[in-house]
């Protein structure tokens, strides 16, 4: 097989063997060389190229699906939160609108009583008023009846004492008038 | 003249390597190359080189589903489908760099003084297409008796067991085994066909295309042959799709129940 092609006999005798076959260049060595070259690339292809290539494909797909339903759940919990949010406001509200009433019912009460007890002092102090001014007339009537009283015993005293006529009865009563004037 | 056979170019040992195996080599080197430049890039965010490897995939893999119909059938035949057309792509457009068939070394073959090229296409070489179509064939069997088993794939081919338990059903039933046996006879025979139309198509296509190349080179140099090399490119794609796209029918029908499954299934189950 070493032999060189330079010599024509055995160039010859090597490229055709034999037949359609030897004309077709089948050789068994080359067969099988060319056989285990595609074999080679079909194992390289598949090792290096295919499975790794394939797995990033398909992860990449999973972790797109993953993405659209977390996506999907974020979206329905929001809606929950929302609802559970506008719900926690409205009890809110009706709680404040309670606590409102009540204040107001209560204020109610405590202005009537006040209302009432300063009332119940107005007259109080009245009634005291009158009281008072009551007992000082009556102080004062007595005052004055005594101080009459006196004057009358004076009186009396003084027309007992001198000699009566008309005229110095008036010169008197005048003189005791002005004495009690005085 | 291209001849038929690839010319050996360098000895390794005892070892004639020839012009079509040294592309089929380079071919290898550039798609491991790659197959490592991808493994070792490879992020779940993809750069322009991963995006664009990912983009032919996923066309390729939904190229396969209109065939297979079954993801998963389109997953398993993936490498092999994917590789063949990848590799005879890229060996078939290797061949219309230029250089291919023209640079080369004056030897004596045939007692006459000739060049001999130091590339040349590796698919417009029997040795490497009939390698392919072989394999792919091969391929396709053990496909099937994976997926059915044994007995039920090969029962597609050497009905015997359909023979054996027609007899059970009365004479109509044996004739029609009959006729099911030589049909399968030559399914056999379609099995072998297939290997050699599918090695043929590929390697006549290549090398009648580098024929036609170097005619159109020797009639005038520039310009004319550029038709001519537009239409190699894209006889390589087609070669390379046709061929491919026939190992995943091949694949496909395969690993399909074969006819009358259901009757039979339905009939008796004692075996």
């Amino acid at each position: 097989m070493a032999t060189s092609n330079y010599n024509s006999e055995t160039g010859v005798a090597a490229e055709a063997p034999a037949g359609i076959v030897g004309t077709l260049g089948l050789k068994t060595d080359i067969f099988v060389a060319q056989l285990v070259n595609f074999l080679i690339i079909l194992l390289v292809l598949w090792r290096w190229a295919y499975k790794p290539l394939i797995k990033v494909l398909e992860d990449r797909e999973a972790r797109i699906k993953k993405g659209l339903e977390d996506a999907d759940s974020v979206a329905v919990r929001l809606s929950d939160i929302e609802k559970e949010h506008a719900a926690v406001l409205r009890t809110a509200r009706e709680e404040a609108s309670q606590v409102i009433k009540e204040a107001h019912g209560l204020g109610e009460i405590k202005r009537e009583e006040m209302l009432a007890k300063s009332r119940d002092e107005i007259s109080k102090l009245v009634t005291d008023a009158r009281k008072k001014i009551a007992e000082e007339r009556q102080e004062a009537a007595d005052q004055l009846k005594k101080e009459i009283s006196a004057l009358v015993i004076t009186t009396a005293e003084m027309v007992l004492s001198e000699k009566i006529d008309a005229k110095k009865d008036f010169a008197l009563m005048d003189k005791a008038v002005k004495k009690a004037k005085k | 003249m291209v001849p038929l056979a690839a010319e050996t170019i360098a000895h390794i040992g005892s070892f004639a390597v020839t012009n079509s195996l040294l592309n089929a080599w380079i071919a290898a080197v550039i798609l491991i190359v790659g197959a490592g430049i991808l493994r070792l890039n490879l992020k779940s965010r993809p750069g322009r080189f991963q995006n664009l490897i990912e983009m032919l995939f996923e066309f390729l893999i939904k190229t396969f589903d209109s065939v297979t119909h079954d993801r998963s059938r389109s997953k398993k035949f993936f490498p092999l489908v994917t590789t063949l057309f990848l590799f005879i792509l890229l060996s078939n457009w290797l061949g219309q760099l230029p250089g291919t068939g023209s640079i080369g070394v004056w030897e004596y073959m045939h007692g006459k003084l000739e060049l001999v090229p130091i590339f040349r296409p590796a698919t417009a070489d029997l040795n490497l297409t009939l390698a392919l179509g072989l394999f792919s064939i091969l391929a396709t069997h053990i496909a099937g008796i994976a997926t059915l088993g044994f007995f039920r794939h090969g029962n597609k081919f050497i009905q015997i067991g359909s023979l054996l338990k027609s007899f059970k059903k009365g004479p109509i039933a044996i004739m029609t085994a009959c006729v099911e046996f030589a049909a399968g006879l030559i399914e056999t025979a379609g099995e072998v066909a297939r290997a050699i139309s599918l090695s043929l198509r590929l390697f006549g296509n290549i090398f009648a295309g580098e024929v036609l190349i170097t005619v159109m080179l020797g009639l005038a140099a520039f310009v004319v042959p550029l038709p001519f090399q537009a239409l190699e490119l894209l006889v390589g794609v087609i070669q390379a799709t046709v061929f491919s796209l026939l190992v995943l029918v091949f694949l496909t029908l395969a690993t399909e129940k074969p006819h009358g499954e259901h009757a039979e299934a339905a009939a008796g189950e004692h075996h």
